[in-house]
């Protein structure tokens, strides 16, 4: 199974040690961008993720790097949910460090992300879901080729409000007919 | 079952004993004696959408002695069966609680061949949500139901779920991919807050951005 994707920006990659996990994916866990729970796993809980496989290769939820072409350190995750058996509809997500936002970069992560699921597995439909209030994020959705699907009403209430979540997704036939498909590359970096 | 344990689960008349009970169900956990029948029940198509792996009476065994769900009966998932009033299984309810977003995620089951269906579906999802409801502060009940499963969308219609979308071709159901219909049941409380589209709150805002 290739496990490394990337294009002319991004790259798609398990994550390389425990410590690269932590930097990254606990680091984030700690955050509060207002759009988003709190996404926390304890130290304990990660440690036990990677010494099982890396913490990518299982049914549910896995966790792999985004690392930017022009600097050698992780700059994210993504989360990717891996099919059981008869599952044909998966869940995929980004999370970037702060200081990484707003170069849409999260765009390429998920077309990475989508071509992984989709050339590994029989997935029918590949979707994701943001809150109603992240702009950038929903953006970024459409930019890459899925729709909006619908809406889950009271996802959470913060400050008083009720959060609203939006769904989008995109079929497999969709996919395969994004024009950004050719610029997906697949291949481990020797360098 | 031993004798007193049989006798704890059931009243004088013989009628089942649970936590709720309406005009034809009366809910209650399991039993280790009721896993058998449970599987039966479980198994049938369409009963947890989504989750068409094969259950075992050794499978369901496991999620019974599981040390987070013991009885299955946990903080995070509970499962109830429905009775009859002569104390025979007609179905079941399994419920995930996300604890981080306040809600449930409710799935409902009547058996396929038993007269009465739809009543007694509806009853199933009213009995539920009257439980949930009496016990806490309920915020969001969702529920998944296979687009094609008119009589089960029936029945949560019925008891006050809302359609929010059907999302096509989302599960593996008898040979071919099927779209999964999402209903939500909403307190009147959470209706009543201000929601996303009436202003955006200042902590949505990253810093520096402009009000």
């Amino acid at each position: 199974m290739q496990t490394n994707y990337y294009n002319e920006r991004i790259r798609l990659r398990p994550f390389r040690s425990f410590d690269e996990a932590q930097e990254i994916v606990f680091a984030l866990g700690l955050m509060d961008f207002g759009h988003w729970l709190p996404e926390y796993w304890s130290l304990q809980s990660l440690r036990g993720f990677y010494e099982r496989d890396g913490m990518f290769g299982h049914p549910g939820p896995n966790f792999m790097a985004l690392e930017r072409q022009d600097g050698a350190a992780a700059c994210g995750y993504m989360y990717l949910e891996l099919p059981r058996v008869g599952q044909v509809a998966c869940e995929i997500g980004t999370m970037l460090l702060p200081q990484h936002h707003g170069l849409g970069l999260g765009v390429d992560a998920k077309q990475l992300g989508m071509s992984l699921l989709f050339e590994h597995y029989p997935l029918q439909r590949v979707f994701a879901k943001t809150l109603a209030s992240n702009t950038p994020a929903l953006k970024s959705m459409l930019r890459c080729g899925m729709q909006y699907r619908g809406v889950w009403r009271g996802f959470m209430v913060r400050g008083g409000r009720r959060m609203d979540a939006h769904i989008y997704d995109i079929l497999r036939e969709q996919w395969q007919a994004q024009p950004w498909l050719g610029r997906v590359s697949r291949g481990a970096n020797y360098a | 079952m031993h004798n007193s344990v049989h006798e704890l689960l059931h009243h004088s008349d013989g009628r089942p004993r649970g936590f709720v009970s309406g005009q034809h169900l009366t809910l209650r956990p399991v039993m280790e004696a009721d896993l058998q029948r449970l599987a039966d029940y479980m198994s049938e198509p369409g009963a947890r959408p989504g989750a068409e792996a094969p259950l075992t009476l050794q499978a369901l065994k496991k999620q019974f002695e599981d040390e987070k769900s013991p009885g299955m009966w946990g903080d995070e998932k509970k499962t109830y069966l429905a009775l009859a009033l002569d104390g025979s299984l007609r179905g079941f309810i399994t419920e995930r609680t996300h604890m981080s977003m306040g809600q449930h995620i409710a799935n409902y089951h009547i058996g396929l061949r038993h007269e009465q269906r739809d009543e007694l579906g509806c009853e199933l999802v009213a009995l539920h949500l009257r439980l949930l409801n009496d016990w806490q502060r309920l915020l969001r009940v969702e529920a998944r139901a296979l687009e094609e499963d008119q009589p089960k969308r029936a029945w949560l219609e019925a008891a006050g779920f809302e359609l929010e979308f059907v999302a096509p071709r989302s599960v593996f159901h008898l040979g071919q991919a099927v779209g999964l219909a999402y209903y939500s049941w909403l307190s009147p409380e959470l209706k009543a807050l201000p929601g996303w589209s009436e202003g955006e709150p200042d902590y949505a805002r990253r810093p520096g951005e402009e009000a």
